[in-house]
């Protein structure tokens, strides 16, 4: 007899980890943690959350790393490939003065990095930056770096002879990524580019997602490929709509180009800078306030404007079953 | 302006010639994203357009994009992608293993034998200038089998030796490739807003000046206004080329691409 299964049942979820923002980075983010925020998820909402908080030395890692927390005086420490926001002059002054250190890296050595911090092995090969200065005496030890020669090593295959550069694992003590959908146990989906998104949380000690909704934990359960991080890796959860602004999330919303413009320019000078974190970030009890706040400057229906106007289905939902026991 | 279009329309133009017909292209964040776009759209609908965030060959009808991808996050690159991974399959699988016929890149500076520079100016310990960094431009020069590179002509951007080596092209000459451990690469292009020019090496940096060549003037623009804005003696090809001017088709493509001008304002190319 063949049976189609109906919709999973509800289940009874483990241990709920739905929590508030402040719960989350309060429990979770600890002065002098390194911390993953990944780029293509961004979880803008519990960034500005760490920074309330005003959490102390911290060291921000990601492919793409945001300057809000160094400049706030929140992280010392930055590993990055790309410095949002970091033709500020501002920025590079105070980085000049040596408030902070900086290790540069390439996009793929820090999702590899990623992948051996989450593989548990020491480290792992590349021949990316071979020939480049990130490997030349001019640039390693990297001058305003913290990791000295732990940053890499210039070395040969053991078993053809050919140049590589070894790159050390790479474990960050808690990541904050929002997704689109996640349960209260953790179960957690995003959809689109991933970036390095997939191997900062799996390399990740604590973890805690945001999503913009809270599905029954019967709906991952029914469609578990569509998991980026299974709920007994991750130790909070929040709830945020438009958690990711002022960035897009794929079928929900665009990004934000006002706040971009008002919050990135803002970044610029001490002054501007000041202004930003009062509105956005201290101005604001919780993400709650900040929601509202952006529709009392951007105008009443400017959340609802963000929306994403071209949006599709899969065109044909995939099957899972298996053969009953014979 | 020159009479109906930019010298910047010109290079994306040119750019897009130029690209199409490559087969499986890493597309850079920037100019890189339009032109791709333009020479897939103009030209070569089977061009293969994947992103470093794990898009693979993304490939909608025309008639969906209202603009080319703004940068590596933009959710229009999941339209009828073959597939969405993350950067270890696009920069480590794709780009490492071998499955990338070409990189499209840009960058801040570029020099004589075609390395790029994405991250500082001057001294690395005190910089004069530091730009945001590199993402995965080192990633692709180092990797790519072949690259082209998009960059407006001005001679803080074109120089004799980069300050800064993010991403090596022939780094000082023949041979210093595979010296590197670095597989040969080539034939490199560079589309500027002036010209076309390739380097002088016939085998992928294995011999040969490696030096950046100018091979194809733009309308209007004489080989002598190039060597005026590089700041070295430049190698001019025996047998220059002119491009011929964007036809129509091309300009209404790339003006419908970029309809708020978010690539090609002046300041930001």
């Amino acid at each position: 007899m063949s049976l189609t299964l109906p919709p999973a049942p509800e289940r009874r979820p483990r241990a709920s980890k739905l929590m508030s923002a402040r719960e989350a980075v309060e429990r979770f983010v600890h002065d002098g943690d390194s911390v993953f925020l990944g780029y293509t998820s961004w979880a803008n909402a519990l960034e500005w959350e760490i920074a309330r908080q005003r959490k102390q030395r911290l060291a921000v890692v990601a492919t793409v790393g945001s300057i809000l927390l160094p400049l706030l005086g929140c992280a010392d420490r930055i590993i990055t490939a790309y410095a949002l926001g970091g033709l500020s002059p501002w920025f590079r002054e105070r980085l000049a003065a040596g408030e902070w250190k900086i290790e540069d890296y390439t996009n793929q050595s820090i999702a590899m990095m990623f992948m051996a911090g989450a593989l548990g092995i020491p480290f792992i090969p590349t021949r990316a930056m071979l020939g480049s200065d990130y490997v030349s005496d001019a640039f390693y030890p990297q001058p305003n770096g913290f990791l000295g020669q732990d940053k890499l090593r210039l070395m040969e295959s053991p078993f053809g002879g050919e140049k590589v550069v070894a790159l050390p694992a790479l474990r960050p003590d808690v990541s904050c990524v929002h997704v689109q959908w996640a349960d209260e146990e953790g179960n957690a989906a995003f959809w689109g580019g991933h970036g390095e998104v997939r191997w900062g949380l799996w390399a990740s000690k604590r973890i805690i997602i945001s999503a913009d909704e809270i599905v029954p934990a019967s709906v991952l359960r029914s469609d578990p490929h569509r998991v980026t991080v299974p709920g007994f890796m991750v130790d909070a959860v929040v709830h945020m709509p438009f958690g990711a602004l002022p960035w897009a999330l794929p079928g929900y919303y665009g990004t934000s180009a006002k706040l971009q413009v008002d919050y990135l320019v803002g970044l610029r000078s001490e002054a501007g800078f000041g202004e930003q974190v009062q509105r956005w970030i201290d101005g604001c009890a919780d993400h709650d306030a900040f929601l509202r706040m952006f529709e009392e400057r951007y105008g009443a229906g400017a959340l609802d404007a963000l929306r994403a106007d071209r949006t599709w289905e899969p065109e044909r939902p995939i099957r899972y079953g298996w053969r009953a026991a014979q | 302006m020159i009479g109906e279009y930019s010298l910047a329309e010109m290079m994306v133009v040119q750019a897009a010639r130029e690209i199409a017909g490559s087969g499986n292209a890493f597309v850079g964040m920037g100019l890189p994203m339009l032109a791709t776009a333009l020479a897939k759209f103009a030209h070569d609908p089977g061009l293969i357009y994947s992103t470093e965030v794990g898009v693979g060959d993304w490939d909608p009808p025309l008639a969906e994009v209202d603009h080319a991808p703004s940068g590596i996050g933009d959710p229009i690159l999941d339209r009828c992608a073959a597939y969405a991974g993350d950067m270890v399959d696009a920069l480590g699988a794709w780009l490492m293993g071998g499955r990338i016929d070409v990189a499209v890149l840009t960058g801040a500076e570029i020099d004589r034998h075609g390395n790029l520079n994405t991250l500082l100016i001057g001294d690395p310990a005190a910089p004069d200038a530091r730009f945001p960094g590199t993402g995965g431009n080192t990633d692709a020069a180092c990797l790519a089998p072949r690259v082209i590179t998009i960059m407006s002509l001005e001679p803080r951007r074109f120089v004799e030796r980069v300050s800064f080596l993010a991403s090596p092209g022939y780094i000082d000459g023949a041979g210093a490739r595979r010296a590197a451990g670095l597989d040969p690469q080539g034939r490199n292009l560079v589309i500027s807003t002036m010209g076309v020019f390739a380097f002088d090496t016939a085998d992928g940096g294995e011999t040969g000046t490696c030096e950046m060549q100018l091979v194809k003037t733009f309308p209007d623009v004489g080989a002598d206004v190039v060597q005026a804005l590089i700041p070295w003696p430049l190698r001019i090809a025996e047998n220059i080329a002119e491009c011929a001017r964007p036809g129509e088709e091309e300009l209404r493509l790339l003006r419908h691409l970029d309809p708020r001008s978010f690539y090609l304002r002046p300041g930001r190319y």
